[in-house]
């Protein structure tokens, strides 16, 4: 290997290094983060969604906020552009329902140019607990399991299938009498 | 053909002659098989076989090489399922209500009926359990079936139908099995030994004839509230899925009109390629196909009135998700299908089989054909569709899964299921008089002790 290929190598090194660095440095530079913060009345509740980036707020970028539902995510509000001090506020409704009263608050940040996607989520008791209706739950009917089938199914399905069957059943049978009145009559 | 006053006006000589003349036509297709009748039979075995590598596919990889996913998890085989269904139900219109209606023209053409019948509701059988993907997992329908599942209702009433339709065609066979045993010596020995065991000892004396008919009878009136539950419990399948286009109480019968049209359409082509391939000109004259073809057209004008129902009704309102799967029927992606259908399968048909010149055999056959193949489409139309147009969206999935166009997996286990049908009708026409014979010359006044006892009437 020359000296002047060898340089040419060390150089290209060098360049790719030195690419990469600024690379990292410029994303730490745009990297942001949000934080969540919580506020209530006796009538209001809120959420205060902090972006910073090097500890720093941004102003201008629009924040989503949303709650975890059972197979997707369920928008809350409008989306809020973060102020001077980077905080975008929302107001949060006050009847969402949950089985055990907590909610999963999710805020997105979302394709931006400069800070790309960022996401944060924390969990709140803010839901309205809900109750299932079990006091129905172990009579018969239409949805229950098969041992809970509506007694006037079972008792119809039993007639019509079994005065059908039975008909069936003797039509065969008739089969084997038009065998024997043929024995007969060779006899 | 002759009528009873012109067969006793015959010597004695020429009434034997007449009744052997029948036999050996009616026999004659079970003598001998043609080399066109060779390759058609191959024809389908060869389709079947294909069907078969398929369904091999299927097995192994499971149900990914179909084109079914989360909108259309009912597809081809579905709309398949419920073709078979609707043309098993000519069985019982055929042989069942022009019986008990007192009609006589039929006679002949109640074997071909009942064959189409059942061979149709094996398959309507099977097709199910190819759906499923896992053959292994009926058992549990058994095992875990809920009553108040129209699931259940409908395994239930398929295999009730299939028996009594066996049944139904077995027991009116019985004269001709018997003369097969007696006639067909030149059969092999296996032929002749289930020609033996099939007969059960008939001798065509008083009391088997009593019993027989007796039986017929019998079922005669328990395959009609059975083919109608079949084919209603069918369409509840669809009716009671809430979803646009199946949410409808005029399904039921719906059903049952659509069915009748298309059965009724098969047996013409059926006796037509009958006719034509076993030279039953004299037994399927061009009166039956007359008689067939005015049948046709009032079953037509029945199915155009249900239609109107289904799609006229619904059509007015164009509320939500139901405007927008009628707008894609109407106007959209299956607008020329859903047209055609409409047009080939029973508008045009309705209107030209008002002229007598159509109901001759072969214009009537051409006619049914286009009936036919509008029935089967309409099935894939009644399924598809609606799969794709839900109530609410299928969140998170590919979206190519809301369009649906069947893999040639799926085409070609359907492709083998038609011509397991037809093998079926086939084969089964190539071992069994195909023709009625006793019901046919009853008909004509022909002593059936006569009929039963061809070494005494050949005498």
């Amino acid at each position: 290997m020359t000296y002047k290929l060898k340089y040419r190598i060390s150089l290209l090194i060098t360049a790719l290094l030195l690419f990469l660095s600024i690379t990292l440095l410029a994303q730490d530079s745009t990297q942001a983060t949000i934080a969540l913060s919580f506020s209530q009345t006796d009538t209001t509740k809120t959420v205060h969604a902090m972006l910073t980036s090097n500890g720093k707020p941004v102003a201008g970028p629009e924040i989503h906020l949303y709650v975890q539902s059972l197979y997707s995510l369920l928008p809350i509000g409008k989306v809020v552009a973060t102020d001077t001090t980077g905080l975008a506020t929302f107001d949060f409704p006050i009847d969402l329902p949950s089985q055990n009263g907590m909610l999963t608050i999710i805020a997105k940040l979302q394709k931006d140019e400069k800070y790309g996607s960022v996401e944060t989520h924390a969990a709140m008791k803010w839901g309205v607990t809900t109750k299932t209706e079990l006091t129905h739950w172990s009579d018969r009917s239409l949805s229950a399991s098969r041992e809970k089938a509506p007694m006037f199914l079972v008792v119809a399905s039993i007639l019509i299938i079994g005065i059908i069957w039975f008909t069936i059943i003797y039509v065969a049978l008739q089969l084997l009498r038009i065998k024997k009145a043929g024995k007969m009559a060779k006899a | 053909m002759i009528h009873q006053a012109e067969y006793h006006s015959l010597t004695e000589e020429e009434q034997r002659q007449h009744r052997r003349e029948i036999r050996d036509v009616v026999l004659r297709p079970l003598r001998h098989t043609g080399l066109l009748g060779k390759l058609w039979i191959a024809g389908l075995i060869i389709v079947i076989l294909i069907g078969c590598y398929a369904y091999y596919l299927q097995l192994r990889y499971g149900l990914k090489v179909t084109a079914m996913r989360d909108y259309a998890s009912w597809g081809l085989y579905i709309s398949n399922f419920v073709f078979f269904v609707a043309i098993s139900l000519v069985g019982a219109l055929i042989s069942s209500v022009l019986r008990l209606t007192n009609f006589d023209w039929y006679r002949p053409i109640t074997r071909i009926a009942e064959i189409i019948a059942v061979s149709a509701i094996i398959f309507a059988g099977l097709i199910i359990i190819i759906d499923m993907g896992r053959p292994d997992r009926v058992l549990n329908l058994f095992t875990h079936g809920r009553i108040q599942s129209p699931i259940v209702w409908d395994v239930i009433v398929v295999s009730t139908y299939l028996v009594t339709s066996v049944l139904f065609l077995y027991m009116p066979l019985l004269p001709g099995i018997a003369l097969c045993r007696d006639q067909l010596t030149e059969k092999p020995k296996w032929q002749r030994w289930i020609y033996k065991v099939l007969a059960l000892g008939w001798k065509g004396n008083h009391g088997q004839w009593k019993i027989m008919k007796r039986s017929i009878a019998i079922i005669c009136i328990l395959i009609i509230p059975l083919a109608i539950s079949i084919h209603t419990v069918t369409a509840w399948l669809f009716a009671t899925t809430l979803r646009p286009g199946w949410d409808s109480t005029n399904f039921g019968p719906y059903f049952v009109a659509g069915a009748f049209q298309a059965g009724t359409a098969c047996v013409i082509i059926a006796m037509y390629a009958f006719r034509k391939a076993y030279g039953l000109q004299k037994y399927l004259t061009e009166v039956h196909f007359n008689q067939m073809g005015k049948l046709l057209v009032f079953l037509c004008l029945i199915y155009a009135y249900f239609n109107l129902n289904e799609y006229l009704v619904p059509a007015y309102k164009m509320r939500g998700a139901e405007g927008k799967l009628l707008n894609d029927l109407f106007t959209g992606h299956y607008a020329p299908l859903y047209w055609s259908v409409q047009v080939f399968g029973m508008a045009l048909p309705a209107l030209l089989l008002l002229w007598k010149k159509a109901r001759r055999p072969l214009p009537l056959a051409i006619i049914a054909l286009f009936v036919v193949v509008a029935a089967w489409f309409k099935r894939f139309l009644i399924v598809t569709p609606i799969m794709l147009h839900p109530y609410t969206t299928i969140q998170n999935v590919p979206p190519n899964w809301a369009v649906y166009f069947p893999s040639w997996v799926e085409l070609a286990i359907v492709a083998a299921s038609l011509a397991g049908v037809l093998l079926i009708i086939t084969v089964f026409s190539k071992f069994f008089p195909i023709i009625s014979i006793w019901e046919t010359l009853e008909n004509e006044g022909i002593e059936l002790e006569e009929l039963d006892n061809p070494t005494k009437a050949a005498s």
